[in-house]
């Protein structure tokens, strides 16, 4: 956390124009200060590091729908989905999207969760929500986003093969940033029906996690919409030094 | 023949006739048309005025922005780590 907060830093300081977003699955781990904390931890440090918006990944709901509720109150940014509600409203359970204004450009970014894991995890839980298919409801928001946004941007938890299906079958989507990722992402992949570009950072495993970040850049030109990108996936090794503010924050989390 | 018979004859006959003649005004007035039905202009209910839904609010489209590059930092799948580990 402390050298992916320096090179956040790093990035925001070389450009103006800077979304920083997370596909999902991020709240909760196997590292013991998360596990104490309930993801307090996490969200502090994101909060921190100045997160734009986050998707709603399965794994997260291992925190338990009331905690889950509590760590997405602490958060100063908004976690997305449009594809989970609560069961007796019928209501997003979280907000489904965003509009951010960006250099004058309109981004939209929408969020999607895996709804396959929920019941497994929540057990009887998963009562309280009601779980729509994603690809529905992408196809359905789309075209609600699409006259409201130069830019819209899916932060999307539903796989690879998903992510991929996603982007040949909802014309309208410039961006899918993609979690639970199949094969370690060595380039965007880019969709031959609809131009939809698809980018991931990591394939976590036990001891390692959080290692990985995407860095896109889009060139936006007015009415032309995007003309090019560059991305490249950077490993956030000890050549990064910690952040101190960050480092500041861990090491209190720490001590409590 | 005597002239009651013929009486009594004439008096058949025409009881007859005369029944026949009831049996098919009868017979007519079963089969007649329908009688038209009265045409009246109906008067049309006033349409019931929806409560006036509001226009949602989608910004006009811009005027086309200046060029720009965005920058756009992504993270999946953290799983909370917040130190490395090895």
């Amino acid at each position: 956390m402390a050298r992916r907060a320096t090179k956040i830093k790093e990035e925001r300081a070389a450009s103006p124009y800077v979304l920083l977003l997370d596909a999902g699955n991020s709240i909760y781990g196997d590292q013991a200060l998360t596990q104490i904390t309930q993801g307090r931890v996490v969200i502090t440090a994101m909060n921190l590091m100045g997160y734009d918006a986050m998707a709603l990944g399965a794994g997260d709901f291992r925190l338990g729908l009331e905690v889950l509720q509590a760590r997405i109150a602490e958060a100063r940014f908004p976690i997305l989905s449009a594809n989970v509600l609560a069961a007796d409203t019928r209501q997003p359970f979280v907000t489904p999207y965003v509009i951010k204004k960006v250099g004058g450009y309109r981004i939209a970014i929408l969020g999607l969760t895996d709804v396959g894991e929920i019941e497994t995890i929540l057990g009887q839980d998963a009562r309280a929500l009601k779980l729509l298919d994603p690809l529905e409801t992408a196809r359905r928001t789309v075209a609600e986003l699409c006259p409201q946004a130069d830019v819209l941007i899916v932060l999307s938890h539903l796989g690879t093969q998903l992510n991929r299906q996603l982007a040949d079958t909802v014309p309208g989507i410039d961006v899918i940033v993609g979690g639970l990722v199949a094969e370690w992402p060595k380039e965007p992949w880019r969709s031959q029906v609809n131009g939809t570009l698809l980018v991931e950072a990591e394939i976590p495993s036990t001891g390692y996690a959080g290692r990985q970040i995407g860095v896109l850049r889009l060139q936006l030109e007015g009415a032309h919409g995007i003309t090019g990108y560059t991305w490249e996936n950077v490993t956030i090794t000890p050549d990064y030094s910690d952040d101190p503010d960050m480092s500041a924050l861990l090491e209190r989390y720490s001590t409590q | 023949m005597p002239r009651t018979k013929l009486l009594e004859i004439l008096f058949v006959v025409t009881a007859g006739l005369g029944l026949l003649f009831v049996g098919w005004a009868v017979l007519i007035d079963r089969t007649a048309a329908p009688a038209p039905t009265l045409t009246t202009t109906a008067t049309t209910a006033a349409p019931i005025t929806a409560a006036p839904t509001p226009t949602p609010t989608i910004p006009p489209s811009p005027t086309p922005a200046s060029p720009i590059t965005l920058t756009i930092l992504h993270t999946n799948d953290t799983w909370g780590y917040v130190w490395p580990c090895g």
